[in-house]
């Protein structure tokens, strides 16, 4: 409590977090943006998630001051930097698709901001050799842009954003035209660089798995709209809609439109390929929740399993319609007459196409939803209680 | 692998090529350091090269002595080719740098901002490409001749633009438009304001294409026949090719035709060289 105590006071003291209150940003009749409130605090790396046109590069812009809202305002810290041109507002931005300036050497392209602020000289070259230092290119900073590598290039991109101290540093999908061990290898340098600079930063990216690794905190874009802003692991335990859980998470999770249902005293979940008994505890839980009988039904592909002898009541009949391997485990798709569901398993279990299983469920990690508006029901716990089933995908998160 | 036919193949079309852009170069070199004498029975290598038909094209008094020992008789074209080759400069140079002036902001206009009525705005600049431009000769003509700036330099610098300007936007605001997008955005949030963002950053990425630009430009003033033709003979300020079309019908001495005619070629050879690895960039889609 006291915690929280000190912290609300740093806020109303030293309140440098950035805030976008009711921005919104509309392109003749589409709507980019739509009433996004959202708060980037001080110092931590936000990662701003969404699929394409989301809204989340319109948001970057607005950040940056390349755009300007249509309605609302952007502060940094107390400032209310709305109308502040791009140029005055001290954010760095790197870029997709060109990070850096062609016509320019490495050193000269990490300089051109520093020149054009009128640094003086001494600063500039130790800064330089600071910021080559911390991210390893001090080898090439007379080299041409084209000489370099693509991940060169996105380091000296980064060098060139930093070297100025910006205010807020803004990564826009960054690696996403990098391969994928390089992309893992930066995204760990994002990491360290922010634990050592302590800048604020806000890294956009369409990649749930990148936004997973790196984030604090994620910020959940759909249509313009921040559907979820919190951690990273309680956007993956409790996605506030079916979509979240869908769109976040290793593997798609099976969404099930089921009915809830008692027999006798036997409370079942009644799924389009058969009958389920459940415990009461999380029935009556559920039930509390849900406006209707209709629900749908979230069983995470990673806490599902596959089993050769069916346990009536607990399991439901499939067929291995197609698999992939995934180093230990293995990742299959199995089908009744009317769904296909996705379940990992381990890769000492095997099974083959065609053959007849039963798949598991596992009711501690069963996430439901509101059948109509896809809000969350119920979520368990996953951190405490449960502990023996902790998630095998989700422990490669954290 | 490329086979060797292969190779034999597409080695034997370069120099066709090459012989088919050349030969006629080489046979104007060949005929301009000649004498006349020698010309009757071609060589491939004058015997006697000289170059006192370059003297004598730009001098009416200088001995020339031919062969036979005999002096050469003064050509009486020194005049018109000096004239013609300071007009040609003076007036290449100053459409070159207004057109540049003005395409150059009108071209990033169209290839990087949007605005209402762009697409009809870049249509009319290409349709006035379209005709040929001694169709516009007349109106410009009796508007001249009302204005007293026929015969000037500042008459043909006016219709010059008007063939520059148009070809250059157009050109230019396609290389312009094919620079990635976030290179301004880039530059913005660098510290520059638009404006710097287009000279600090944005013309310095389309160097190639600016520079091919004004190379285009400079070479369709000084290429130009038709408009000086009609509007400057006589004055003081006739162009040079006039006056080597002049020449052509003037002096029955082919060796000092080819040696003007070289001269001609002198600015464009000097531009080729110099913006080769430019020009040649001009196709350049993705400048990284």
């Amino acid at each position: 409590m006291s915690a929280a105590m000190t912290n609300r006071d740093q806020l109303a003291t030293h309140n440098q977090n950035i805030r976008l209150v009711d921005a919104q940003k509309r392109f003749g009749n589409h709507l980019a943006v739509k009433n996004l409130n959202l708060e980037i605090i001080d110092r931590e790396l936000l990662v701003v998630l969404g699929p394409s046109g989301c809204g989340k590069s319109t948001t970057l812009n607005l950040l940056a001051g390349l755009e300007r809202p249509t309605n609302g305002q952007i502060y940094f810290g107390n400032e209310d930097v709305t109308k502040v041109p791009a140029e005055e507002r001290n954010v760095s931005v790197v870029f997709q698709s060109i990070t850096l300036y062609p016509h320019k050497n490495v050193q000269e392209n990490i300089l051109f901001a520093l020149k054009l602020a009128k640094v003086p000289r001494d600063v500039q070259e130790q800064r330089l050799r600071e910021t080559a230092r911390l991210l390893g290119i001090d080898r090439y900073l007379s080299r041409r842009i084209h000489q370099l590598s693509g991940g060169e290039r996105q380091r000296v991109a980064i060098a060139k954003a930093l070297v100025k101290r910006p205010r807020l540093f803004i990564l826009d999908e960054p690696f996403s035209s990098l391969d994928a061990e390089l992309r893992r290898e930066l995204r760990g340098e994002i990491v360290r660089i922010h634990r050592e600079l302590q800048t604020t930063m806000l890294f956009v990216t369409h990649d749930q798995e990148e936004a997973l690794s790196i984030a604090d905190r994620i910020a959940l874009m759909k249509q313009g709209e921040l559907v979820q802003l919190g951690p990273a692991l309680d956007i993956y335990e409790k996605p506030a809609t079916s979509w979240v859980a869908s769109f976040v998470g290793p593997h798609r999770i099976n969404l099930l439109d089921v009915e809830l249902g008692v027999d006798g005293d036997q409370p079942y979940v009644q799924t389009p390929a058969g009958r389920l008994l459940i415990e009461r505890p999380i029935f009556n839980r559920v039930q509390q929740a849900a406006s209707s009988q209709r629900v749908m039904l979230g069983l995470r592909p990673e806490f599902s399993g596959l089993s050769a002898s069916a346990t009536p009541g607990h399991s439901l009949p499939v067929e291995v319609y197609t698999r992939q391997h995934l180093g230990n485990e293995v990742l299959y798709h199995v089908k009744t007459d009317n769904i296909t569901l996705r379940a990992v398993v381990p890769a000492t279990q095997h099974f083959q196409f065609g053959d007849l299983v039963n798949f598991e469920i596992s009711w501690n990690q069963a996430l439901w939803f509101d059948s109509t508006s896809g809000q969350l029901l119920h979520a368990p716990s996953l951190r405490d209680g449960a502990g023996e089933q902790q998630p095998k995908a989700a422990a490669g998160i954290v | 692998m490329r086979s060797p036919a292969r190779t034999i193949v597409i080695y034997a079309g370069v120099a066709l090529l090459v012989a088919w852009t050349l030969v006629p170069i080489y046979w104007l070199i060949n005929m301009s350091l000649s004498h006349q004498a020698e010309i009757v029975q071609a060589h491939f290598i004058p015997d006697h090269p000289t170059l006192c038909n370059y003297v004598r094209i730009f001098s009416d008094t200088y001995p020339c002595k031919a062969l036979d020992g005999s002096p050469y008789p003064a050509i009486g074209q020194a005049t018109a080719v000096r004239q013609g080759l300071i007009n040609s400069l003076i007036i290449a140079v100053i459409v070159t740098i207004l057109t540049m002036a003005v395409s150059v902001p009108a071209a990033y206009a169209i290839g990087r901002l949007t605005f209402e009525g762009k697409g009809k705005l870049l249509l009319t600049i290409v349709m006035s490409r379209s005709y040929p431009p001694i169709a516009i000769l007349i109106p410009f003509f009796s508007m001249y001749q009302k204005l007293q700036i026929q015969g000037t330099i500042l008459g043909l610098i006016i219709i010059y633009l008007t063939l520059t300007i148009p070809l250059v936007v157009w050109i230019l605001s396609g290389f312009f438009s094919s620079l990635p997008r976030s290179l301004e955005r880039l530059a913005r949030v660098d510290g520059c304001t638009p404006f710097q963002a287009l000279y600090r950053v944005l013309i310095r990425v389309a160097m190639p294409g600016v520079t091919a630009c004004a190379v285009i430009a400079f070479l369709t003033c000084w290429n130009e026949f038709t408009f000086a033709l009609m509007l400057t003979p006589g004055s003081s300020a006739q162009t040079f090719p006039p006056a080597l079309a002049a020449m052509f019908t003037n002096v029955s001495y082919p060796n000092e035709n080819a040696a003007a005619a070289l001269l001609a070629l002198i600015p464009v050879m000097i531009l080729a060289y110099l913006f080769q690895s430019r020009i040649r960039g001009l196709n350049l889609v993705d400048p990284l």
